[in-house]
């Protein structure tokens, strides 16, 4: 089993109990049940591991412990790896066989078209069409299945940002795999394990040295899972808006063109609290000419899920929805016109309901682009 | 016993009631609510038999009237950070998790109270204030997950209790549903005192769940202070550091907070600070004891207060604490909890073995004998010591709530045995030193039977109070009295026709 591995933290929250984890739970919040926080799921896999659960109410476990979006939420608050532990229960139910059917869609999806979202593998290109890449860069675009299809506007734009910026990159097309992260997150490691092994196998055949990705899922994917599930990994693994505040740092950019907005920035949880890019988004917005950022009540390692993440989508959209809500609230009461965030996850859950809230939804990537004569 | 058709009939019976969502059976349902804080063995596990989570006052009394129906334990859960075990179901029954009662149901900034479900965490119910400019300052550790109702229940710590006092002083009314269901309403309303009657709010304060179940709170409130300053000052022995918080008080200083450590318990500090910046910190070799205290109000008052106490201190022999990154994290732990991202105090400390504290009351001129036998004691139930703090928790006044800490290993049952008979021992030391056996984690399930050592025959008193209020022992059953003694007490009351 892999919560063997983490059999010390478990006691050690058995032992503890602050439940510093469950106020701020998103999931929590909604269900108001201990078995739904992350002290409860802890005693949950207790009773796992000393045998006190009979295997019939593992079916229900799963779904219990698959109502998660994986946020960090409940590890920011605690000095223990909750989240890892929480996929590694979900590690060991799905090799029991206690799989969720939209999961399965979604990684069917991924091994047959490269993207979770059983769209044609061809249309992952069509925003790349009339962009130049440079081959024999050592730094490969990678530009993901949500942004590719769901936003290939955007993804242009930002691929002509970093140009403009002068940042030459090498791109895939059509060869370009799913990164896998639904298969890590929802518990599929044997099949992630292959899959990565794949991924590894073209990235080396490129010749790259270094990934520069817009989406934050990617991002903490390659730079945090990869590493522990393939051998000889070895690439450096960036999210555009590092590379970008590197060059403000180091006097490269420096943004003259005014962009008058009230602005206030929501964290996506997989660049903020688990990718710890927190500072960066902002030295960009202060850097920019007649930005104003206003911040939310909770920012950085304390920001608000939006809801989108783990695979919770697939598994209860009511309470994505109310998740959802609750944080667009928080950014209406910043009287801010506009919300900026940094993530495809984050914009495609927000825009589905953005229209009842009195601001707009932007990229951070679109004001730089505005920013840049 | 309550047998598994009974369980089955009892469900059947609360799901009608309240509704499917309301109601849990499964297992794994049952062993999230199977321990709280306290230290046991690692693999000790009370599973309840049903959970249920009501959502208002009226459904919280239809379960409790069902239960008097089959007699089966009630036994209220809330942040599941008490020290006793009072949330735990050591007789089985219903877990009843009191998050869905957490609605602030009024602000009333003009009479400066708040009227809440009780829960509600002390931290949510403050962030909710904030955005008023007010105010709850009750402030336990636990207070990301403690609520309001076991604030009341458990009377538990506070660490600005030395200008605000703690529940007692801040409790003017609640709602509770009794141990046959009724829904009884206690207090004097939004008054902050009164005369008429017989004061039943002080009843409920430390009740841990067994005469009924605390719903709703009204609590008096102040504004948000403005500014605040900490400081830590050291001294040669815990008793001068008593002697200078005495004379802070006689100064007129309104003192916010005053914490003092013995040496050993001043290690926690320079160990944490010791693994953040790999030096040693700049500590006199004398210091055997830390007063930490904070000033609030107004910028210039705070500033002259926190000046004019390091003067008094100096003069009494304190040196102030030069290392600003102890104290900050010192107030980081009782009060603002940022820590580092990813090393809360709490787990990162609990790793190999579990904190355990006596939580004694002792008068401030006993403190000194206090300490001795508490390293003896300690010693001789082989506990490795980590060292005593004194809070004090009455407003103005030097009103020491002892936190008398060794370390647990709950991998081995000898050493939570020894725990146990350590906290015994220690808790009968301080009825012998004229002072109390527990001011902050009450009775629960561990000091039952000997509390009469302190108690004596008011215990009867008590037992006849439980009775009137839960006349079947359904309410937290095993839990403050003793089953046995309970069962001989008998109070006959005449029920009110409806």
């Amino acid at each position: 089993m892999e919560l063997e591995k983490f059999k010390d933290a478990i006691y050690t929250c058995n032992r503890t109990r602050c439940g510093f984890c469950r106020e701020e739970c998103p999931v929590f919040k909604e269900k108001k049940l201990e078995s739904y926080a992350c002290r409860g799921k802890m005693l949950i896999a207790r009773g796992m591991l000393e045998g006190i659960i009979p295997e019939s109410e593992y079916e229900e476990i799963a779904k219990i412990v698959n109502t998660c979006s994986v946020c960090g939420s409940c590890a920011a608050n605690c000095a223990l790896d909750n989240d890892e532990i929480l996929e590694a229960l979900r590690a060991d139910l799905v090799k029991k066989g206690y799989i969720d059917e939209n999961h399965l869609l979604g990684i069917n999806s991924i091994l047959e078209k490269e993207n979770p979202f059983q769209l044609d593998r061809e249309d992952k290109i069509d925003w790349a069409e009339d962009i130049k890449f440079n081959k024999q860069s050592p730094i490969l675009f990678y530009a993901g299945c949500t942004d590719s299809l769901f936003y290939p506007e955007r993804l242009a734009n930002v691929v002509k940002t970093l140009k403009k910026l002068g940042i030459e990159m090498n791109y895939l097309g059509s060869d370009e795999p799913c990164c896998g992260e639904l298969m890590h997150t929802t518990g599929h490691w044997e099949k992630f394990q292959a899959h990565a092994e794949n991924v590894r196998r073209t990235f080396k055949e490129t010749g790259v040295k270094t990934i520069i990705t817009h989406c934050p899922g990617c991002l903490r994917t390659f730079r945090d899972k990869y590493p522990k599930f393939v051998e000889d990994w070895g690439f450096e693994v960036l999210h555009v808006i590092q590379l970008i505040a590197q060059k403000i740092e180091s006097g490269e950019i420096r943004f003259k063109k005014p962009v008058n907005m009230k602005v206030t920035y929501h964290d996506p949880c997989h660049l903020g609290r688990l990718a710890r890019i927190i500072d960066e988004p902002r030295a960009i917005l202060n850097a920019i000419p007649g930005i104003e950022l206003v911040e939310m009540k909770h920012i950085g390692y304390q920001s608000h899920c939006c809801g989108a993440g783990g695979g919770l989508m697939a598994i209860d959209y009511e309470l994505v929805g109310n998740i959802t809500d609750s944080r667009l609230k928080e950014a209406e009461e910043t009287g801010a016109d506009n919300l900026v965030t940094i993530c495809p996850s984050c914009e495609f859950n927000f825009e589905k309901v953005i229209r009842n809230y009195n601001i707009t939804l932007l990229d951070l990537m679109d004001i730089i682009d505005m920013a840049i004569e | 016993m309550i047998d598994n058709a009974q369980i089955e009939q009892i469900t059947r019976k609360l799901r009608e009631e309240l509704g499917e969502d309301r109601v849990f059976t499964k297992t794994f349902h049952r062993m999230a609510y199977s321990r709280d804080w306290s230290p046991r063995d690692a693999k000790e596990a009370y599973l309840p038999d049903i959970v249920v989570r009501p959502f208002s006052l009226e459904e919280a009394s239809k379960m409790v009237k069902i239960a008097n129906e089959y007699k089966i334990p009630i036994v209220p859960y809330a942040g599941g950070t008490g020290m006793s075990g009072a949330s735990v179901p050591i007789y089985g029954g219903i877990s009843v998790d009191m998050k869905g009662l957490d609605e602030v149901k009024e602000v009333d900034i003009k009479n400066m109270t708040v009227t809440c479900g009780a829960g509600i965490t002390i931290l949510r119910l403050n962030e909710i204030l904030a955005e008023y400019g007010l105010w709850f300052p009750h402030d336990p550790e636990s207070k990301p997950a403690s609520t309001v109702g076991s604030a009341v229940a458990c009377n538990n710590d506070g660490t600005f209790a030395i200008k605000y006092g703690r529940t007692p002083d801040f409790l003017l009314n609640a709602v509770v549903v009794t141990g046959t269901g009724q829904i009884l309403r206690i207090g004097h309303r939004k008054a902050l005192v009164s005369s008429t009657g017989l004061k039943l709010l002080p009843l409920f304060i430390g009740s841990e769940g067994t005469l009924g179940l605390v719903c709703e709170t009204t609590l008096r409130i102040y504004p948000l202070p403005k500014t605040r300053q900490v400081a830590g000052i050291l001294f040669k022995s815990i008793n001068e550091a008593m002697k200078a918080l005495q004379r802070l008080l006689q100064t007129g200083l309104s003192v916010e907070s005053a914490h003092i450590n013995c040496g050993q318990r001043l290690n926690f500090y320079t160990h944490s600070f010791r693994l953040k910046y790999n030096r040693d910190p700049d500590i006199p070799e004398w210091a055997d004891a830390v007063l930490f205290i904070s000033f609030n109000g107004d910028e210039d008052v705070v500033n002259f207060s926190k000046n004019y106490a390091l003067k008094v201190n100096k003069e009494l022999n304190g040196e102030q604490l030069k290392e600003e990154a102890m104290v900050e994290s010192w107030w980081n732990s009782k009060h603002t909890g940022s820590f580092i991202p990813f090393r809360q105090k709490w787990p990162d400390s609990q790793r190999e073995k579990k904190f355990g504290a006596a939580d004694l009351g002792l008068p401030v001129g006993r403190i000194e004998e206090g300490y001795k036998r508490y390293l003896e004691i300690a010693e001789k139930n082989g506990l490795e010591i980590l060292g005593m703090c004194v809070y004090n928790e009455k407003a103005s006044c030097i009103s020491p709530s002892i936190s008398f800490a060794v370390w647990v290993d709950d991998k081995d049952p000898e050493s939570v045995r020894g725990w146990w008979n350590y906290v015994k021992e220690m808790s009968i030391m301080a009825v012998n030193l004229e002072g109390t056996m527990s001011t902050y984690w009450g009775d629960g399930q561990f000091r039952v039977g000997y509390n009469r050592i302190e108690h004596g025959d008011s215990l009867d008193f008590m037992m006849y109070v439980k009775k009137i209020f839960d006349p079947n022992n359904i309410m937290n059953p095993g839990k403050k009295f003793d089953l046995k003694e309970l069962a001989k007490i008998d109070v006959k009351i005449e029920k009110k026709s409806e």
